[in-house]
Protein backbone atom coordinates (compact mmCIF):
# COMPACT_ATOMS: atom_id res chain seq x y z
CA UNK A 1 0.00 0.00 0.00
CA UNK A 2 2.92 2.30 0.70
CA UNK A 3 4.07 1.83 -2.85
CA UNK A 4 0.61 2.83 -4.11
CA UNK A 5 0.69 5.91 -1.89
CA UNK A 6 4.12 6.95 -3.18
CA UNK A 7 2.87 6.54 -6.74
CA UNK A 8 -0.30 8.56 -6.06
CA UNK A 9 1.57 11.24 -4.14
CA UNK A 10 3.31 12.47 -7.27
CA UNK A 11 -0.04 13.63 -8.69
CA UNK A 12 -1.71 14.41 -5.38
CA UNK A 13 -2.04 18.17 -5.84
CA UNK A 14 -3.80 17.89 -9.21
CA UNK A 15 -5.93 14.99 -7.99
CA UNK A 16 -7.14 16.85 -4.91
CA UNK A 17 -7.87 20.02 -6.85
CA UNK A 18 -9.83 18.07 -9.46
CA UNK A 19 -11.84 16.00 -6.98
CA UNK A 20 -12.26 18.37 -4.05
CA UNK A 21 -12.93 21.54 -6.03
CA UNK A 22 -13.64 21.14 -9.73
CA UNK A 23 -15.97 18.12 -9.89
CA UNK A 24 -18.24 19.23 -7.00
CA UNK A 25 -18.48 22.77 -8.39
CA UNK A 26 -19.33 21.81 -11.96
CA UNK A 27 -21.79 19.08 -10.93
CA UNK A 28 -23.38 21.46 -8.43
CA UNK A 29 -23.97 24.08 -11.10
CA UNK A 30 -24.99 21.69 -13.87
CA UNK A 31 -27.09 19.12 -12.03
CA UNK A 32 -28.00 21.09 -8.94
CA UNK A 33 -28.94 24.38 -10.57
CA UNK A 34 -29.21 24.53 -14.36
CA UNK A 35 -30.83 21.18 -15.09
CA UNK A 36 -33.49 21.42 -12.35
CA UNK A 37 -34.19 25.00 -13.40
CA UNK A 38 -34.66 23.93 -17.02
CA UNK A 39 -36.60 20.74 -16.24
CA UNK A 40 -38.85 21.85 -13.43
CA UNK A 41 -39.23 25.58 -14.11
CA UNK A 42 -39.18 27.59 -10.93
CA UNK A 43 -36.53 26.31 -8.54
CA UNK A 44 -37.85 23.24 -6.71
CA UNK A 45 -35.24 22.66 -4.04
CA UNK A 46 -36.28 19.12 -3.14
CA UNK A 47 -36.33 17.88 -6.73
CA UNK A 48 -33.08 19.72 -7.47
CA UNK A 49 -31.46 17.88 -4.58
CA UNK A 50 -32.98 14.60 -5.73
CA UNK A 51 -31.47 15.09 -9.20
CA UNK A 52 -28.09 16.33 -7.99
CA UNK A 53 -27.40 13.70 -5.34
CA UNK A 54 -27.36 10.90 -7.94
CA UNK A 55 -24.30 12.50 -9.54
CA UNK A 56 -22.20 11.14 -6.69
CA UNK A 57 -22.52 7.75 -8.37
CA UNK A 58 -20.84 9.16 -11.47
CA UNK A 59 -18.09 10.68 -9.36
CA UNK A 60 -17.45 7.36 -7.60
CA UNK A 61 -17.25 5.53 -10.92
CA UNK A 62 -14.88 8.15 -12.39
CA UNK A 63 -12.51 7.72 -9.45
CA UNK A 64 -12.60 3.92 -9.57
CA UNK A 65 -12.12 3.88 -13.34
CA UNK A 66 -9.17 6.28 -13.18
CA UNK A 67 -7.49 4.20 -10.47
CA UNK A 68 -8.02 1.08 -12.55
CA UNK A 69 -6.29 2.63 -15.57
CA UNK A 70 -2.94 2.43 -13.81
CA UNK A 71 -3.56 -1.15 -12.74
CA UNK A 72 -4.45 -2.37 -16.20
CA UNK A 73 -1.19 -0.98 -17.57
CA UNK A 74 0.70 -2.65 -14.74
CA UNK A 75 -0.97 -5.98 -15.42
CA UNK A 76 -0.82 -6.09 -19.23
CA UNK A 77 2.09 -3.84 -20.21
CA UNK A 78 4.76 -3.43 -17.56
CA UNK A 79 3.83 -6.68 -15.71
CA UNK A 80 4.38 -5.04 -12.34
CA UNK A 81 1.42 -6.93 -10.90
CA UNK A 82 3.10 -10.21 -11.77
CA UNK A 83 6.35 -9.02 -10.20
CA UNK A 84 4.58 -8.02 -6.98
CA UNK A 85 2.82 -11.38 -6.88
CA UNK A 86 6.20 -13.10 -7.10
CA UNK A 87 7.80 -10.78 -4.54
CA UNK A 88 5.02 -11.03 -1.94
CA UNK A 89 1.90 -13.09 -2.60
CA UNK A 90 -1.12 -12.81 -4.84
CA UNK A 91 -3.44 -12.12 -1.90
CA UNK A 92 -1.17 -9.37 -0.57
CA UNK A 93 -0.90 -7.76 -4.01
CA UNK A 94 -4.65 -7.89 -4.63
CA UNK A 95 -5.92 -6.71 -1.26
CA UNK A 96 -3.27 -4.02 -0.90
CA UNK A 97 -4.31 -2.47 -4.18
CA UNK A 98 -8.01 -2.90 -3.49
CA UNK A 99 -7.81 -1.35 -0.03
CA UNK A 100 -5.66 1.52 -1.22
CA UNK A 101 -8.05 2.30 -4.08
CA UNK A 102 -11.00 2.18 -1.69
CA UNK A 103 -9.39 4.44 0.92
CA UNK A 104 -8.01 6.87 -1.67
CA UNK A 105 -11.35 7.09 -3.49
CA UNK A 106 -13.18 7.56 -0.18
CA UNK A 107 -10.87 10.41 0.81
CA UNK A 108 -11.48 11.94 -2.62
CA UNK A 109 -15.29 11.90 -2.35
CA UNK A 110 -15.75 13.09 1.24
CA UNK A 111 -15.70 16.85 0.45
CA UNK A 112 -18.08 16.50 -2.52
CA UNK A 113 -21.34 17.36 -0.76
CA UNK A 114 -19.92 20.00 1.63
CA UNK A 115 -18.35 21.84 -1.34
CA UNK A 116 -21.59 21.52 -3.29
CA UNK A 117 -23.46 22.99 -0.33
CA UNK A 118 -21.10 25.98 -0.34
CA UNK A 119 -21.85 26.50 -4.04
CA UNK A 120 -25.58 25.82 -4.05
CA UNK A 121 -26.42 27.26 -0.61
CA UNK A 122 -30.19 27.01 -0.13
CA UNK A 123 -30.61 25.20 -3.48
CA UNK A 124 -29.27 22.03 -1.87
CA UNK A 125 -31.84 20.78 0.59
CA UNK A 126 -30.10 19.84 3.85
CA UNK A 127 -32.86 20.38 6.43
CA UNK A 128 -33.20 16.63 6.98
CA UNK A 129 -29.70 15.50 6.03
CA UNK A 130 -27.96 12.81 8.04
CA UNK A 131 -24.24 13.23 7.43
CA UNK A 132 -23.06 10.04 9.13
CA UNK A 133 -25.37 7.99 6.90
CA UNK A 134 -23.89 9.73 3.87
CA UNK A 135 -20.37 8.84 5.00
CA UNK A 136 -21.34 5.19 5.46
CA UNK A 137 -22.97 5.05 2.02
CA UNK A 138 -19.99 6.74 0.38
CA UNK A 139 -17.58 4.25 1.93
CA UNK A 140 -19.67 1.26 0.89
CA UNK A 141 -20.21 2.82 -2.50
CA UNK A 142 -16.50 3.12 -3.27
CA UNK A 143 -16.01 -0.46 -1.99
CA UNK A 144 -18.67 -1.69 -4.42
CA UNK A 145 -17.49 0.38 -7.38
CA UNK A 146 -13.86 -0.68 -6.96
CA UNK A 147 -14.80 -4.35 -6.56
CA UNK A 148 -16.86 -4.10 -9.74
CA UNK A 149 -14.07 -2.41 -11.71
CA UNK A 150 -11.61 -5.06 -10.49
CA UNK A 151 -13.82 -7.66 -12.16
CA UNK A 152 -13.34 -5.90 -15.47
CA UNK A 153 -9.61 -5.66 -14.84
CA UNK A 154 -9.57 -9.41 -14.57
CA UNK A 155 -11.73 -9.96 -17.65
CA UNK A 156 -10.03 -7.85 -20.29
CA UNK A 157 -6.98 -9.17 -22.04
CA UNK A 158 -5.88 -6.15 -24.10
CA UNK A 159 -5.24 -2.59 -22.98
CA UNK A 160 -7.21 -1.30 -25.95
CA UNK A 161 -10.35 -3.04 -24.64
CA UNK A 162 -10.24 -0.97 -21.48
CA UNK A 163 -11.64 2.09 -23.25
CA UNK A 164 -14.86 0.15 -23.96
CA UNK A 165 -15.44 -0.66 -20.30
CA UNK A 166 -16.86 2.80 -19.61
CA UNK A 167 -19.60 2.57 -22.27
CA UNK A 168 -20.45 -1.11 -21.88
CA UNK A 169 -19.69 -1.92 -18.28
CA UNK A 170 -20.19 1.30 -16.34
CA UNK A 171 -22.75 3.51 -18.09
CA UNK A 172 -25.58 0.94 -17.94
CA UNK A 173 -25.03 0.44 -14.19
CA UNK A 174 -24.63 4.18 -13.69
CA UNK A 175 -27.65 5.57 -15.54
CA UNK A 176 -29.86 2.58 -14.69
CA UNK A 177 -28.62 2.83 -11.12
CA UNK A 178 -30.09 6.20 -10.24
CA UNK A 179 -27.28 8.41 -11.50
CA UNK A 180 -29.87 10.62 -13.11
CA UNK A 181 -33.42 9.37 -12.67
CA UNK A 182 -33.89 7.67 -9.28
CA UNK A 183 -35.01 4.06 -8.90
CA UNK A 184 -38.70 4.85 -8.50
CA UNK A 185 -38.70 6.87 -11.76
CA UNK A 186 -37.04 3.97 -13.61
CA UNK A 187 -39.59 1.55 -12.21
CA UNK A 188 -42.44 3.83 -13.24
CA UNK A 189 -41.00 4.47 -16.69
CA UNK A 190 -39.89 0.94 -17.57
CA UNK A 191 -43.26 -0.73 -17.22
CA UNK A 192 -43.21 -4.48 -16.66
CA UNK A 193 -39.40 -4.61 -16.47
CA UNK A 194 -39.12 -1.74 -14.02
CA UNK A 195 -38.60 -3.80 -10.90
CA UNK A 196 -35.50 -5.38 -12.46
CA UNK A 197 -33.67 -2.14 -11.69
CA UNK A 198 -33.42 -3.34 -8.08
CA UNK A 199 -31.15 -6.17 -9.23
CA UNK A 200 -28.56 -3.45 -9.83
CA UNK A 201 -26.69 -2.96 -6.52
CA UNK A 202 -25.72 0.59 -7.52
CA UNK A 203 -29.32 1.78 -7.36
CA UNK A 204 -29.19 1.19 -3.60
CA UNK A 205 -26.25 3.59 -3.31
CA UNK A 206 -28.13 6.39 -5.05
CA UNK A 207 -31.32 5.60 -3.11
CA UNK A 208 -29.47 5.54 0.21
CA UNK A 209 -27.86 8.91 -0.56
CA UNK A 210 -31.19 10.42 -1.55
CA UNK A 211 -32.94 9.11 1.55
CA UNK A 212 -30.06 10.44 3.69
CA UNK A 213 -30.67 13.91 2.23
CA UNK A 214 -34.44 13.96 1.89
CA UNK A 215 -35.64 11.46 4.48
CA UNK A 216 -38.28 10.14 2.07
CA UNK A 217 -38.55 6.40 2.66
CA UNK A 218 -41.62 6.03 0.42
CA UNK A 219 -40.01 6.81 -2.93
CA UNK A 220 -36.48 5.70 -1.99
CA UNK A 221 -35.20 2.52 -0.40
CA UNK A 222 -34.80 3.07 3.37
CA UNK A 223 -31.21 3.39 4.56
CA UNK A 224 -31.03 0.13 6.54
CA UNK A 225 -32.66 -1.81 3.72
CA UNK A 226 -30.24 -0.39 1.15
CA UNK A 227 -27.09 -1.47 3.00
CA UNK A 228 -27.33 -5.29 2.68
CA UNK A 229 -27.55 -5.33 -1.16
CA UNK A 230 -24.55 -2.97 -1.35
CA UNK A 231 -22.51 -5.16 1.01
CA UNK A 232 -23.57 -8.37 -0.76
CA UNK A 233 -22.76 -6.82 -4.13
CA UNK A 234 -19.33 -5.79 -2.89
CA UNK A 235 -18.58 -9.28 -1.57
CA UNK A 236 -19.82 -10.85 -4.79
CA UNK A 237 -17.71 -8.68 -7.10
CA UNK A 238 -14.66 -8.82 -4.81
CA UNK A 239 -14.67 -12.63 -4.68
CA UNK A 240 -15.30 -12.94 -8.40
CA UNK A 241 -12.54 -10.49 -9.26
CA UNK A 242 -10.10 -12.19 -6.85
CA UNK A 243 -10.67 -15.60 -8.40
CA UNK A 244 -10.79 -14.36 -11.99
CA UNK A 245 -7.60 -12.32 -11.72
CA UNK A 246 -5.85 -15.23 -10.04
CA UNK A 247 -6.81 -17.47 -12.92
CA UNK A 248 -5.82 -14.86 -15.53
CA UNK A 249 -2.42 -14.34 -13.96
CA UNK A 250 -1.98 -18.09 -13.70
CA UNK A 251 -1.09 -17.92 -10.05
CA UNK A 252 -0.66 -21.22 -8.25
CA UNK B 1 6.89 22.69 -60.10
CA UNK B 2 4.32 24.25 -57.81
CA UNK B 3 1.50 22.29 -59.43
CA UNK B 4 3.45 19.00 -59.07
CA UNK B 5 4.01 19.73 -55.39
CA UNK B 6 0.35 20.63 -55.01
CA UNK B 7 -0.76 17.40 -56.71
CA UNK B 8 1.64 15.42 -54.53
CA UNK B 9 0.18 17.03 -51.43
CA UNK B 10 -3.34 16.09 -52.47
CA UNK B 11 -2.35 12.54 -53.39
CA UNK B 12 -0.50 11.79 -50.16
CA UNK B 13 -3.17 13.55 -48.13
CA UNK B 14 -5.80 11.37 -49.79
CA UNK B 15 -3.86 8.21 -48.97
CA UNK B 16 -3.47 9.31 -45.35
CA UNK B 17 -7.21 9.89 -45.19
CA UNK B 18 -7.83 6.43 -46.66
CA UNK B 19 -5.57 5.03 -43.98
CA UNK B 20 -7.69 6.76 -41.30
CA UNK B 21 -10.80 5.23 -42.86
CA UNK B 22 -9.20 1.78 -42.80
CA UNK B 23 -8.31 2.24 -39.14
CA UNK B 24 -11.91 3.16 -38.40
CA UNK B 25 -13.18 0.11 -40.30
CA UNK B 26 -11.03 -2.14 -38.08
CA UNK B 27 -12.74 -0.80 -35.00
CA UNK B 28 -16.24 0.06 -36.27
CA UNK B 29 -17.82 -3.04 -34.70
CA UNK B 30 -16.55 -2.25 -31.21
CA UNK B 31 -17.44 1.42 -31.60
CA UNK B 32 -20.86 0.41 -32.87
CA UNK B 33 -21.56 -1.71 -29.80
CA UNK B 34 -20.57 1.20 -27.55
CA UNK B 35 -22.85 3.49 -29.52
CA UNK B 36 -25.81 1.10 -29.27
CA UNK B 37 -25.38 0.70 -25.50
CA UNK B 38 -25.00 4.41 -24.88
CA UNK B 39 -27.81 5.33 -27.26
CA UNK B 40 -30.17 2.89 -25.56
CA UNK B 41 -29.35 4.13 -22.08
CA UNK B 42 -29.69 7.81 -22.98
CA UNK B 43 -32.90 7.29 -24.96
CA UNK B 44 -34.49 5.36 -22.10
CA UNK B 45 -33.31 7.91 -19.52
CA UNK B 46 -34.45 10.96 -21.45
CA UNK B 47 -37.57 9.43 -22.93
CA UNK B 48 -39.01 7.23 -20.23
CA UNK B 49 -37.39 7.84 -16.84
CA UNK B 50 -36.80 11.59 -16.58
CA UNK B 51 -40.46 12.45 -17.41
CA UNK B 52 -41.42 10.40 -14.34
CA UNK B 53 -39.46 12.92 -12.26
CA UNK B 54 -41.39 15.81 -13.75
CA UNK B 55 -39.38 16.73 -16.83
CA UNK B 56 -41.81 18.06 -19.48
CA UNK B 57 -42.49 15.61 -22.32
CA UNK B 58 -41.74 18.24 -24.96
CA UNK B 59 -38.13 18.35 -23.74
CA UNK B 60 -37.48 14.64 -24.29
CA UNK B 61 -36.04 14.83 -27.81
CA UNK B 62 -34.11 18.04 -27.05
CA UNK B 63 -32.42 16.41 -24.06
CA UNK B 64 -31.66 13.25 -26.02
CA UNK B 65 -30.01 15.23 -28.82
CA UNK B 66 -27.82 16.96 -26.24
CA UNK B 67 -26.76 13.66 -24.66
CA UNK B 68 -25.73 12.32 -28.07
CA UNK B 69 -23.64 15.46 -28.58
CA UNK B 70 -21.88 14.60 -25.30
CA UNK B 71 -21.17 11.07 -26.56
CA UNK B 72 -19.66 12.67 -29.66
CA UNK B 73 -17.20 14.46 -27.37
CA UNK B 74 -16.27 11.16 -25.71
CA UNK B 75 -15.44 9.68 -29.09
CA UNK B 76 -13.37 12.73 -30.02
CA UNK B 77 -11.51 12.51 -26.73
CA UNK B 78 -10.82 8.78 -27.18
CA UNK B 79 -9.38 9.41 -30.63
CA UNK B 80 -7.35 12.38 -29.39
CA UNK B 81 -6.01 10.29 -26.54
CA UNK B 82 -4.98 7.54 -28.95
CA UNK B 83 -3.03 10.12 -30.97
CA UNK B 84 -1.46 11.52 -27.79
CA UNK B 85 -0.40 8.00 -26.74
CA UNK B 86 1.08 7.45 -30.18
CA UNK B 87 3.03 10.70 -29.95
CA UNK B 88 4.28 9.64 -26.53
CA UNK B 89 5.31 6.20 -27.74
CA UNK B 90 5.86 5.01 -31.29
CA UNK B 91 5.41 8.54 -32.68
CA UNK B 92 3.99 7.30 -35.97
CA UNK B 93 2.61 10.76 -36.66
CA UNK B 94 6.18 12.07 -36.89
CA UNK B 95 6.74 9.60 -39.74
CA UNK B 96 3.72 11.04 -41.55
CA UNK B 97 5.04 14.55 -41.03
CA UNK B 98 8.39 13.46 -42.52
CA UNK B 99 6.69 12.38 -45.77
CA UNK B 100 7.02 14.71 -48.78
CA UNK B 101 3.79 16.49 -47.89
CA UNK B 102 2.97 19.72 -46.11
CA UNK B 103 2.33 19.66 -42.36
CA UNK B 104 -1.09 21.20 -42.96
CA UNK B 105 -2.07 18.31 -45.23
CA UNK B 106 -1.05 15.76 -42.59
CA UNK B 107 -3.10 17.62 -39.98
CA UNK B 108 -6.01 17.87 -42.41
CA UNK B 109 -5.96 14.11 -42.96
CA UNK B 110 -5.96 13.45 -39.21
CA UNK B 111 -8.79 15.92 -38.71
CA UNK B 112 -10.67 14.35 -41.60
CA UNK B 113 -10.25 10.91 -40.05
CA UNK B 114 -11.55 12.10 -36.69
CA UNK B 115 -14.51 13.77 -38.39
CA UNK B 116 -15.36 10.56 -40.26
CA UNK B 117 -15.22 8.56 -37.06
CA UNK B 118 -17.43 11.03 -35.18
CA UNK B 119 -20.02 11.29 -37.94
CA UNK B 120 -20.17 7.55 -38.61
CA UNK B 121 -20.61 6.87 -34.90
CA UNK B 122 -23.07 9.63 -34.07
CA UNK B 123 -25.58 9.45 -36.90
CA UNK B 124 -26.63 5.84 -36.19
CA UNK B 125 -27.07 6.72 -32.51
CA UNK B 126 -29.38 9.57 -33.45
CA UNK B 127 -31.50 7.36 -35.66
CA UNK B 128 -31.52 4.45 -33.24
CA UNK B 129 -32.28 6.66 -30.23
CA UNK B 130 -35.08 8.49 -32.02
CA UNK B 131 -36.55 5.10 -32.90
CA UNK B 132 -36.53 4.11 -29.19
CA UNK B 133 -38.07 7.45 -28.22
CA UNK B 134 -40.70 7.04 -30.91
CA UNK B 135 -41.08 10.82 -31.01
CA UNK B 136 -41.05 11.12 -34.81
CA UNK B 137 -43.73 13.82 -34.92
CA UNK B 138 -41.39 16.19 -33.05
CA UNK B 139 -38.91 16.05 -35.94
CA UNK B 140 -38.70 18.86 -38.45
CA UNK B 141 -35.48 18.04 -40.23
CA UNK B 142 -33.69 20.59 -42.37
CA UNK B 143 -31.26 18.54 -44.49
CA UNK B 144 -29.10 21.54 -45.42
CA UNK B 145 -28.69 22.72 -41.82
CA UNK B 146 -28.12 19.14 -40.71
CA UNK B 147 -25.35 18.59 -43.23
CA UNK B 148 -23.61 21.91 -42.62
CA UNK B 149 -23.79 21.73 -38.83
CA UNK B 150 -22.75 18.08 -38.70
CA UNK B 151 -19.62 18.93 -40.65
CA UNK B 152 -18.93 22.12 -38.69
CA UNK B 153 -19.48 20.52 -35.27
CA UNK B 154 -17.37 17.46 -36.07
CA UNK B 155 -14.65 19.74 -37.50
CA UNK B 156 -14.63 21.85 -34.33
CA UNK B 157 -14.26 18.87 -31.96
CA UNK B 158 -11.70 17.16 -34.19
CA UNK B 159 -9.49 20.25 -34.35
CA UNK B 160 -9.85 20.82 -30.62
CA UNK B 161 -8.83 17.29 -29.60
CA UNK B 162 -6.05 17.08 -32.17
CA UNK B 163 -4.64 20.39 -30.94
CA UNK B 164 -4.79 19.14 -27.36
CA UNK B 165 -3.18 15.81 -28.28
CA UNK B 166 -0.28 17.55 -30.02
CA UNK B 167 0.10 20.56 -27.77
CA UNK B 168 -0.22 19.12 -24.26
CA UNK B 169 1.54 16.51 -22.18
CA UNK B 170 0.12 12.99 -22.04
CA UNK B 171 -0.41 13.32 -18.28
CA UNK B 172 -2.64 16.35 -18.88
CA UNK B 173 -4.61 14.50 -21.57
CA UNK B 174 -5.20 11.55 -19.29
CA UNK B 175 -5.65 13.25 -15.94
CA UNK B 176 -6.65 16.89 -16.05
CA UNK B 177 -8.39 17.41 -19.36
CA UNK B 178 -11.76 15.95 -18.39
CA UNK B 179 -12.31 17.81 -15.13
CA UNK B 180 -10.78 21.12 -16.29
CA UNK B 181 -11.96 21.48 -19.86
CA UNK B 182 -14.32 18.85 -21.22
CA UNK B 183 -16.65 18.37 -18.26
CA UNK B 184 -17.09 22.14 -17.73
CA UNK B 185 -17.82 22.47 -21.45
CA UNK B 186 -20.70 20.04 -21.44
CA UNK B 187 -21.90 20.85 -17.91
CA UNK B 188 -21.95 24.60 -18.59
CA UNK B 189 -23.08 24.16 -22.17
CA UNK B 190 -26.75 23.74 -22.96
CA UNK B 191 -26.27 20.04 -23.70
CA UNK B 192 -28.88 18.69 -21.27
CA UNK B 193 -31.34 21.55 -21.55
CA UNK B 194 -32.31 24.12 -24.22
CA UNK B 195 -30.57 27.46 -23.78
CA UNK B 196 -33.78 29.49 -24.12
CA UNK B 197 -35.21 28.03 -20.91
CA UNK B 198 -32.22 29.23 -18.92
CA UNK B 199 -32.23 32.57 -20.80
CA UNK B 200 -35.72 33.29 -19.50
CA UNK B 201 -35.14 32.09 -15.94
CA UNK B 202 -31.50 33.10 -15.31
CA UNK B 203 -30.46 35.66 -17.97
CA UNK B 204 -27.03 36.51 -16.51
CA UNK B 205 -25.92 32.88 -16.33
CA UNK B 206 -27.37 32.34 -19.80
CA UNK B 207 -24.98 34.95 -21.23
CA UNK B 208 -22.01 32.96 -19.88
CA UNK B 209 -23.40 29.70 -21.22
CA UNK B 210 -23.86 31.38 -24.61
CA UNK B 211 -20.09 31.77 -24.95
CA UNK B 212 -19.56 28.02 -24.57
CA UNK B 213 -19.14 26.30 -27.98
CA UNK B 214 -20.88 23.19 -26.61
CA UNK B 215 -24.05 25.28 -26.27
CA UNK B 216 -23.97 26.07 -29.97
CA UNK B 217 -23.21 22.45 -30.92
CA UNK B 218 -26.27 21.19 -29.05
CA UNK B 219 -28.55 24.06 -30.07
CA UNK B 220 -27.56 23.82 -33.74
CA UNK B 221 -28.32 20.08 -33.83
CA UNK B 222 -31.66 20.73 -32.16
CA UNK B 223 -32.48 23.39 -34.76
CA UNK B 224 -31.43 21.11 -37.61
CA UNK B 225 -33.59 18.25 -36.33
CA UNK B 226 -36.48 19.97 -34.57
CA UNK B 227 -36.83 23.34 -36.31
CA UNK B 228 -35.75 26.82 -35.27
CA UNK B 229 -38.47 27.64 -32.76
CA UNK B 230 -37.20 27.78 -29.19
CA UNK B 231 -33.46 27.55 -29.92
CA UNK B 232 -30.57 29.89 -30.59
CA UNK B 233 -30.74 31.19 -34.22
CA UNK B 234 -28.66 28.84 -36.30
CA UNK B 235 -26.71 31.61 -38.00
CA UNK B 236 -25.38 32.65 -34.57
CA UNK B 237 -24.29 29.07 -33.82
CA UNK B 238 -22.62 28.81 -37.22
CA UNK B 239 -20.78 32.08 -36.65
CA UNK B 240 -19.62 31.23 -33.13
CA UNK B 241 -18.47 27.72 -34.08
CA UNK B 242 -16.73 29.03 -37.19
CA UNK B 243 -14.79 31.57 -35.14
CA UNK B 244 -13.80 28.97 -32.57
CA UNK B 245 -12.85 26.49 -35.32
CA UNK B 246 -10.69 29.06 -37.10
CA UNK B 247 -8.90 30.02 -33.89
CA UNK B 248 -8.34 26.37 -32.98
CA UNK B 249 -7.05 25.58 -36.47
CA UNK B 250 -4.42 28.30 -36.11
CA UNK B 251 -3.49 26.98 -32.66
CA UNK B 252 -3.27 23.46 -34.06
CA UNK B 253 -0.85 24.54 -36.79
CA UNK B 254 1.27 26.45 -34.29
CA UNK B 255 1.35 23.53 -31.86
CA UNK B 256 2.24 21.06 -34.62
CA UNK B 257 5.06 23.27 -35.93
CA UNK B 258 6.48 23.64 -32.44
CA UNK B 259 6.25 19.92 -31.76
CA UNK B 260 7.58 18.51 -34.99
CA UNK B 261 10.26 21.13 -35.56
CA UNK B 262 11.83 20.67 -32.14
CA UNK B 263 14.00 17.72 -31.05
CA UNK B 264 12.16 14.96 -29.22
CA UNK B 265 13.67 15.78 -25.83
CA UNK B 266 12.17 19.29 -25.93
CA UNK B 267 8.64 18.13 -26.69
CA UNK B 268 5.87 18.62 -24.12
CA UNK B 269 5.91 14.90 -23.24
Amino acid sequence: MLREWLRARSRLGNHLFNNWVIWPVIFAFANGYFMPLAFFGVQDVVRSTELFVGMMLLHIFVLSYTAATDMINERLESKILQYHTQATSYAAMFWARYMFNVLFSFASVIPFFPVAKLVLQEYLYTDLVCWWQILVVLFLGVCLANAYIFCWLAIITRVIDFEHIWERGIEPFLWLGGGWAPGYAIVAGAGAYGSWVYLNPFVYISDALRVSFLGDTVRFTPFYKALPPIVLGTLFFAIISYQLLKKRMDVV
Amino acid sequence: MKSIRWRQNILIGWHLLCREWQRYLHSWFDTGIDAVVVGTIFALSAGHFMPQMGMPREMVTMVFIGTVAVFCISEGYATGLAIALDLDGADFMAYHVALPVSLEMVLASYVGGMMMRMICTTIPIFIYGLWILGDWQALSVSPLYLLVMTLLISFFWSVLFLALAIGTKISVMMGDLWPRLIAPMFCFGASFFPWMRIAHLAPRMARLIYLNPMTHCAEAMRTALLGQHGFIPIWQSMLVLSIYSLALSLLLCMAARRRFNSPREYRPC
